[in-house]
């Protein structure tokens, strides 16, 4: 199977599975208990002016036309009017999903760039003090709740410290392009902005970030004692081959085949899950709007909420498959 | 080339909204006076007339002007002049009559006239958002009319005792910006979206401040006026940052560090007792204008029986709620707060008396452990799971068994839309709508307005509903304040509710913030119009 059809095969896959999701999400958003257009009217609002905005939003149609409808606006980019921030969804999306996606990107770029080397250290020195170390760094990692190592980080870097804005994204970059501040200060060309914005992500994206460094950590320390022990590392051993080159050329690359799935696993968890986070960083996220959506269970946010998590699994997920081959060739040539 | 163009366009902006800004510090005569406000609520509307909670009541209020205004200056609910300086009343209270104050200028630089006020209150009563519901008894468009370019005329379909009150909630709109802005097709006919969409991206109101920016979950900028019809004072607050911060933590560490100058009023009585030992901040307690109040579903059995719900309310133990669950707050007495004009200082109160709740049981044909009441709490206010397990006890004490159940608010909503799937008895926090002892009488216990929550009792009394009737259309004020108390009177012995409390309203900032006043009405009290800072 050549690449191509690999890569067109997976894709495929995705959209039965967004299909599915759609309409999973759909019906339960509609059958779970509470009138959210009594709601959004204010909770004085009259008969009247509730059956006025069920018919304007087309809610006293059938269960499969409002569907169909719905589906058929996604696939325009249209998600629907919102109850809660009285707008279009997809208006919502847009100001919302990238706060996330540059909060999930700094945190799994740190929880990679700060757990693999931790964890190769570990492996290198198994049972030794860097080794029990590491580990307790995990437990720690895995064990704190992130809302509350939030707020330590809070109290220190910019109550006690102030070296850290304590809430916010900071002020937006002249332009927008991507809505990615950091991107956007870069395009910009603003190295001043570029800090600001850096110096705002750095405790949120730590926050988020440390369950999953505790996870590469200890994978890719399991990973590397498991591949010391083969031949081929015995073998390159015995060689003579520099140890740097052994383990950051041959044992890494074969140990970090397992972690990738992690990785890609807890980037579509954290885009989802961030919500905590957020909510202590005051970080105008998509966590922070699907909770708020739900709470107020405004479907249709709820809904695009939740598709927009699976499209980023898929892709993720998709990526993640694609690395898997690029490192492993034996996997996209074995498929049937 | 092509990739310049968002960059000088960007450029374009700025220096224009420096041209725009750069007037405000020359109308005030000093440096811009900044304030941070923390509220833990997003904004969800900034159009006046589809706000229905605090944080857009905040909005509606500093960036447009209401009709009349409450009588801050004398710390009175009272509606006082504001965009209408006079107004008369025809002898029948169905004819109101304003005379419009000249020289009010929108923000974008319009006087404003009656052709606004007809037609922003004709877009309330079509869009049916917002506050509509307390003018649709009594309005439909057409009903207004400019008499001419500074009088407006509102016929009523009969007399409202409440009218003046509500037009504190009656925000005047730019008529001809929002015109010039409206998108077609729409679900208003020839008014397109009446403005909805151009009103998310910015104001269109005459009042103390413009908005400057606008990021929904995170923060809002407003900027002072420099025409504002008021004028403007030194030591004014001139740029507002209205943050948003939900976490609570988040927003005392802010507070402490002089990060915020003023937070909102949500937070839990154990930090506000924090806060008030912190050095430098004041935390402001004041008697609410709000209900606490058990709501005994009066359709459903046992409850349907007068002396059962007499004998539940006198099984409550008041003080005991009052001690350790609404510290500082007032015992209810009636269903309207007592700091509302209006309240009835004669209303019949019950007290905790066990031996009298046995007997009521007793009348009623109840026997001991032959009864269990369903009680309802919303489960984003813990403090009402504390009441229903205190109403437990206390009614376990006359046979009584209580199941307590949590709900959430959209699901506690939709249960009291009718009498079959709303509980026994349902824990609420009622505060006042308008300024009238209307709102807790006419507005809680008159057939009309079951399904919605504030009426969970389904309450009927005939002589109730006629007593209420007839406050309602009475003109002379002595007789309609006669009749709400009579009103009063009537509803508190048949006992629809335990009214237990009417709690305290807290609210935090920096000892530098200066003129705050709370008058009881929601959002009115955070009007950075007036406040100084003196740092």
């Amino acid at each position: 199977m050549s690449f191509r059809t690999y890569l067109l095969r997976r894709l495929l896959h995705i959209v039965p599975v967004l299909l599915g999701l759609s309409v999973l999400i759909f019906v339960i958003s509609r059958v779970i208990p509470g009138d959210p257009v009594r709601l959004a009217l204010g909770t004085e609002a009259t008969q009247e002016q509730v059956e006025a905005l069920r018919r304007q939003m087309g809610l006293d149609r059938p269960l499969h036309v409002q569907y169909l409808t719905y589906l058929a606006g996604a696939l325009r980019g249209d998600f629907g009017y919102s109850l809660r921030t009285h707008r279009s969804v997809s208006r919502d999306l847009v100001e919302f999903l990238p706060a996330t996606v540059e909060l999930t990107t700094v945190a799994m770029g740190l929880a990679v760039a700060l757990g693999v080397p931790l964890g190769v250290l570990a492996a290198v020195h198994k049972d030794g003090p860097a080794d029990h170390l590491s580990r307790l760094l995990a437990l720690v990692g895995v064990a704190l709740p992130r809302f509350w190592l939030a707020i330590l980080l809070q109290l220190a870097f910019a109550y006690h410290l102030r070296l850290l804005p304590t809430i916010g994204r900071g002020p937006a970059p002249p332009v927008r392009v991507t809505g990615l501040y950091l991107v956007d200060s870069l395009l910009a060309g603003d190295p001043g902005a570029f800090l600001v914005a850096l110096k705002h992500l750095a405790m949120p994206a730590f926050a988020l970030s440390v369950g999953s460094l505790a996870q590469v950590m200890r994978l890719i320390r399991a990973g590397m004692i498991e591949e010391m022990r083969r031949d081929y590392a015995v073998a390159a051993r015995s060689y003579g081959l520099p140890e740097n080159l052994i383990v950051f050329k041959y044992l890494l690359k074969n140990a970090f085949t397992a972690t990738l799935t992690v990785i890609g696993l807890s980037y579509g968890f954290l885009l989802g899950n961030a919500f905590l986070v957020e909510t202590v960083f005051a970080w105008p996220g998509l966590a922070f709007y699907g909770v708020d959506a739900l709470l107020f269970k405004d479907f249709n946010g709820v809904i695009a909420v939740t598709l927009v998590v699976g499209v980023a699994y898929a892709v993720v997920n998709l990526l993640t498959d694609i690395l898997y081959g690029y490192l492993d060739p034996r996997i996209r040539y074995s498929e049937g | 080339m092509g990739g310049c163009r968002p960059l000088i366009g960007g450029l374009v902006v700025l220096v224009a909204l420096g041209v725009l800004v750069a007037p405000v510090g020359r109308a005030v005569g000093q440096p811009p006076v900044t304030m941070t406000y923390i509220e833990q609520q997003i904004i969800t509307a900034i159009d006046p007339q589809a706000a229905v909670d605090e944080s857009s009541l905040h909005n509606a209020i500093n960036l447009y002007d209401p009709l009349l205004y409450p009588s801050v200056d004398k710390r009175s609910m009272e509606p006082r002049p504001h965009l209408a300086e006079s107004w008369t009343i025809s002898p029948d209270g169905k004819t109101y009559t304003f005379r419009l104050r000249r020289g009010v200028r929108f923000h974008s630089g319009r006087e404003m006239t009656a052709e606004d006020v007809v037609w922003s209150m004709e877009r309330q009563l079509r869009i049916k958002r917002g506050f509509y519901w307390v003018w649709e008894p009594v309005l439909e468009p057409g009903r207004i009319r400019a008499v001419d370019r500074y009088t407006v005329r509102f016929n009523l379909k009969e007399a409202y005792a409440p009218f003046l009150g509500t037009l504190l909630l009656f925000f005047v709109m730019d008529r001809d910006l929002i015109m010039a802005n409206l998108r077609r097709p729409g679900p208003f006919g020839e008014f397109g979206d009446y403005g909805a969409a151009f009103l998310e991206r910015q104001d269109a109101g005459s009042g103390p401040y413009r908005m400057e920016r606008w990021e929904r979950a995170s923060e809002s900028v407003w900027v002072a006026f420099p025409d504002y019809w008021r004028g403007w004072k030194p030591g004014q607050v001139t740029r507002v940052h209205y943050k948003i911060v939900p976490e609570e933590a988040t927003v005392k560490t802010l507070l402490r560090a002089g990060q915020a100058d003023m937070v909102n009023q949500w937070l839990s009585p154990p930090s506000f007792l924090e806060l008030k030992q912190s050095p430098g901040i004041v935390v402001r307690e004041d008697p609410s204008v709000q209900l606490f109040h058990l709501q005994m579903n009066t359709k459903k059995p046992p409850l349907d029986n007068v002396r059962v719900r007499q004998a539940v309310a006198s099984a409550f133990d008041y003080d005991r709620a009052i001690q350790q669950i609404f510290v500082g707050a007032t015992k209810a007495k009636g269903p309207v707060p007592v700091r509302v004009p209006g309240w009835n200082p004669q209303v019949p109160v019950f007290t905790r008396n066990v031996a009298r709740a046995r007997q009521l049981l007793a009348e009623a044909g109840v026997r001991p452990g032959q009864l269990k009441l369903e009680y309802l709490w919303v489960t984003s206010v813990p403090m009402e799971r504390l009441i229903g397990l205190l109403l437990k006890s206390n009614l376990e004490e006359v046979g009584i068994d209580v199941e307590i159940i949590g709900e959430p608010w959209a699901r506690v909503v939709e249960r009291a839309t009718r009498p079959e799937t709303t509980p026994h008895i349902t824990a609420i926090f009622d505060t006042l709508k308008y300024p009238h002892v209307d709102s807790h009488t006419y507005g809680m216990y008159h057939p009309s307005c079951w399904g919605t929550f504030r009426c969970m009792s389904f309450y009927e009394n005939p002589a109730a509903t006629r007593v209420l009737e007839a406050a309602r259309r009475s003109v002379d004020p002595a007789q309609q304040m006669k009749l709400y108390q009579e009103a009063q009177t009537i509803i508190a012995r048949d006992a629809p509710s335990i009214y237990v409390a009417n709690p305290l309203h807290r609210i935090a900032f920096r000892d530098h913030v200066k003129g705050y006043v709370y008058v009881g009405l929601l959002g009115f009290d955070v009007a950075f119009y007036d406040f100084t800072i003196a740092r």
